[in-house]
């Protein structure tokens, strides 16, 4: 062989070997991270999430539910916008589609979830979302998931940020955002005002609002029940964007809600579109600005409820406010893009960088007494995170062991699907001192914010089937009522028929269905698509689901059962016979004995291996 | 051939390639930088590209990150309004210089490339300045508040603020070294003599020439004439 080789060779192959070893012990290291993180993350098929996750669905107008820690994606929540698939506000004349459209648009972007709260704990009960867009809020069952009540805010255009007054949860208060003159209509942009407003938590009837000049942003409550803040922008009350960042103070307003309350009480408020107004320069010490760098944005009150942090958004600073003097005790300097902040009990904040694409994490008393080691580390996330909330933050007691990075954009974080990108969340576990990225989800646009409820929390409290109402129609009471062109169809649906399989109407007659779906096991929802009608409705066991349409040109509509039920689901439909004007009707069974007789009691063919 | 010749042809060729060095190094960026980020790393780092004529990259995308932090970018670089005339320039005249007379080569081709290390200096010194105005002439009115002044890296890597940022020269500033190199090379390869006329019988360059016998002869006495002295 030659040397030369040879002595190559003896070069090579130690470099080799070392370079291969260290790229393995790279390897290795990174195998033992992710095996690590996923088994943080890893949930059994079968077993129960700790947490559900409430995230606002921004302009999907709805709630996404999703489990912690696993990132499983559980349910959306119709709101403001019609989902067909659920049969919710799809089909006029249903209960659901009267709701929202008389609330407004048959769309919404909702942004800030609040989960009701006793003694400074989730207790299960509601949720609370605003619509941005169109001024209203919805208050959602959690013993159903359901939306259950709607209501549009007089005064507000733009309703953006949302919180609860704590610690009675009496109130849901709500920033105006978007400023304009809802007194007289008035489009010059000098008289645009905007409103706080206060709503009753149970009816969301507002009972009064307090008037402001500039922007309300987000909203967090103290805990004493005294004083609600918001963060403000715009206090320029400028309609460009170069106008809304040119003073350099903005503020963080404070509230107060029993001095609020009496002035109402004492008649000092004005009467706007029904709504008691209350104007601050009417009533002193009712609204306190505490000028905070320009256009701040998350505004957060510590779970012991010492402080408020404005998050500076344009500065990279977090403003700390003594919740009781209103005094600003200092002004960290944590990364650029400050957004929000979040807490884990153990006096620590993590705040949102929407710039760096970070979350920092840092120390409050720290930070107040001038101690430089008040950053205590810092994560990368992907990218540009806008909410960041952590486990039970919102309360006097946060679990301190999850935070949700709200991401903005996902940029190829997954799959490439299109333009249109799916959004990005992202799991990080807080429970060391050290951050760690533990897992990824997808989801449609687009989360604004979160909220975690503890699966103990909700244990006893989720519905599993419907009680039968009284409205609901009994098996073996179906039945067909006629009152000129209304007809009535009570109906039943039950593995696998629906009762009656057929009934006739007149071309145009307006058609009520009620159809109770009268199974007693929990998950056989059934549901009712009438072809070329656009007519579908989802009907959970015990559920009685009302819906008016009319009926279409003579000939035969089948209906069927759209979610999938039992061996016999594709033969689980039935006939809508439309008949011409004038044409006799008939009730059935009752008319076609035959072609009942047929199929009850099918002929029954000689066996052909006999 | 004669060496005179050979002389002659080699300063000929040396300079039709630089000068073509020259015209080639317009289609490629003399500097380059790269923005990292985040969100904008791999194949999604904005890029920018300086040629002699014109500036090219993701200038868009820059300028609306720019917009948040109040610098302005210049739509054109002065310099790459005469770059492009030095660089013709250089090449035009490097022929030029070659297609003098012999004695005139060499002082005529360090001119030129004299000529093109000046417009480099001016021009890296010019972009240093600009640099530095990008980063500290900001807009006072910006929107976002707590950015340090800054100036980007010429060459090399620094960090500015969620951006590390990293420049180097392109490839079109190793073709004008290489072409400055080689005209500098031809400079050295012409003859340095100042004879009247150009000619192998009587250039003292030339072995086998009576010039080049009579100075081999004058070398050679005084040689002998060191020996004896030492």
């Amino acid at each position: 062989m030659n040397s030369r080789f040879l002595l190559s060779l003896i070069a090579v192959v130690p470099f080799t070997l070392v370079s291969c070893s260290v790229d393995s012990a790279k390897k290795q290291k990174l195998a033992e991270q992710n095996a690590s993180a996923a088994q943080r993350v890893y949930v059994a098929p079968g077993k129960l999430d700790d947490y559900y996750a409430v995230l606002s669905g921004g302009q999907s107008g709805s709630i996404f539910i999703f489990g912690i820690p696993s990132c499983r994606f559980l349910k959306e929540i119709p709101i403001f916008e019609p989902r067909a698939a659920l049969g919710y506000a799809n089909n006029p004349g249903s209960e659901n589609w009267k709701r929202l459209h008389e609330s407004g648009p048959m769309w919404g972007d909702t942004h800030h979830p609040v989960a009701s709260q006793t003694d400074g704990r989730y207790d299960g009960k509601w949720v609370w979302i605003n619509d941005k867009a169109n001024g209203r809020i919805a208050k959602i069952d959690l013993k159903m998931f359901e939306t259950s009540v709607i209501k549009k805010v007089p005064n507000i255009q733009g309703a953006h940020g949302l919180a609860a007054y704590l610690p009675s949860c009496k109130y849901i208060y709500v920033n105006g955002e978007l400023e304009h003159d809802f007194s007289n209509k008035d489009t010059e942009a000098s008289k645009y005002r905007s409103v706080i407003a206060f709503l009753d938590a149970q009816t969301l009837e507002t009972k009064f609002q307090v008037m402001i000049v500039g922007n309300a942003d987000i909203a967090s409550s103290g805990k004493d029940g005294r004083y609600v803040f918001s963060t403000m922008y715009n206090t320029e009350n400028a309609v460009t964007s170069e106008g809304m960042i040119e003073k350099d103070r903005d503020a963080v307003a404070a509230i107060d809600v029993p001095l609020a309350e009496k002035a109402v009480a004492e008649g000092k408020a004005t009467l706007i579109n029904g709504v008691p107004v209350i104007k601050p320069e009417n009533v002193p010490g009712v609204l306190t600005l505490v000028p905070v760098p320009k256009n701040p944005h998350g505004c957060n009150v510590t779970p012991d409820g010492k402080y408020v942090l404005a998050s500076g958004k344009l500065s990279p600073t977090v403003t700390i406010i003594d919740a009781h003097t209103l005094k600003v005790v200092a002004e960290p300097e944590v990364g650029l893009g400050p957004l929000h902040t979040t807490f884990d009990g153990r006096g620590n904040a993590y705040t949102s960088l929407f710039i760096d694409s970070q979350i920092v994490k840092w120390n409050i008393e720290k930070a107040i007494k001038g101690d430089p080691s008040y950053i205590v580390d810092r994560v990368d996330v992907h990218y540009n995170v806008g909410h960041t909330k952590a486990a039970g933050a919102d309360t006097s007691h946060p679990s301190g062991d999850w935070l949700l990075s709200l991401n903005k954009l996902s940029k190829g974080m997954f799959l490439p699907v299109g333009p249109a990108m799916p959004e990005a969340q992202e799991l990080v576990d807080i429970s060391g001192e050290k951050m760690k990225l533990v897992a990824a989800f997808p989801s449609l646009p687009e989360p604004h914010d979160a909220v975690f409820i503890p699966r103990e929390v909700l244990a006893d409290k989720v519905r599993q089937t419907y009680e039968l109402d009284p409205t609901a129609v009994k098996l073996g009471e179906e039945k067909v009522v006629r009152k000129g062109n209304k007809v009535d169809v009570y109906m039943t649906a039950i593995r696998s028929k629906l009762v009656p399989e057929q009934f006739e109407v007149h071309t145009g007659d307006t058609v009520t269905l009620h159809l109770t779906n009268v199974e007693t096991v929990r998950d056989m929802t059934h549901g009712f698509a009438l072809v070329d009608h656009g007519i579908n409705i989802a009907v959970d066991p015990g559920q009685t689901q009302v819906v008016t349409f009319t009926a279409g040109k003579p000939g035969t509509y089948w209906y069927y059962c759209t979610w999938f039920c039992s061996a016999l689901h594709l033969e689980m439909r039935g006939r809508m016979l439309v008949k011409p004007a004038g044409a006799p009707l008939h009730d059935h069974p009752v008319g076609v004995p035959d072609q009942g007789k047929a199929r009850g009691a099918p002929k029954v063919e000689a066996n052909i291996y006999e | 051939m004669s060496r005179v010749a050979r002389i002659k042809l080699a300063t000929v060729l040396l300079a039709f390639v630089a000068s073509g060095l020259l015209i080639a190094s317009l289609t490629v960026p003399l500097w380059r930088m790269r923005m990292e980020a985040p969100q904008y790393r791999d194949e999604e780092a904005l890029r920018v590209n300086v040629y002699p004529q014109s500036m090219s990259g993701d200038l868009h995308e820059i300028h609306t990150l720019n917009k948040f932090i109040g610098v302005t970018l210049p739509e054109q670089l002065p310099q790459t309004r005469w770059l492009p005339v030095v660089l013709v320039g250089g090449a035009v005249l490097s022929l030029i210089a070659v297609s003098l007379p012999m004695r005139f080569r060499r002082r005529a081709l360090l001119t030129v490339s004299s000529f093109l290390v000046i417009a480099l200096l001016i021009s890296a010194a010019m972009a240093q300045w600009q640099l530095y105005k990008i980063g500290h002439d900001r807009n006072p009115h910006t929107v976002l508040r707590g950015v340090k002044d800054f100036t980007p890296p010429l060459l090399g890597k620094q960090k500015i603020e969620n951006f590390t940022v990293s420049a180097w020269l392109g490839a079109g500033a190793y073709l004008i070294i290489a072409a400055i190199s080689i005209a500098i090379g031809g400079a050295f390869v012409a003859c340095g003599e100042s004879c009247p006329i150009c000619n192998p019988d009587v250039c003292p360059n030339e072995p086998g020439s009576s010039a080049y016998l009579a100075r081999q002869m004058e070398r050679e006495k005084q040689d002998l004439g060191t020996t004896k002295d030492g």
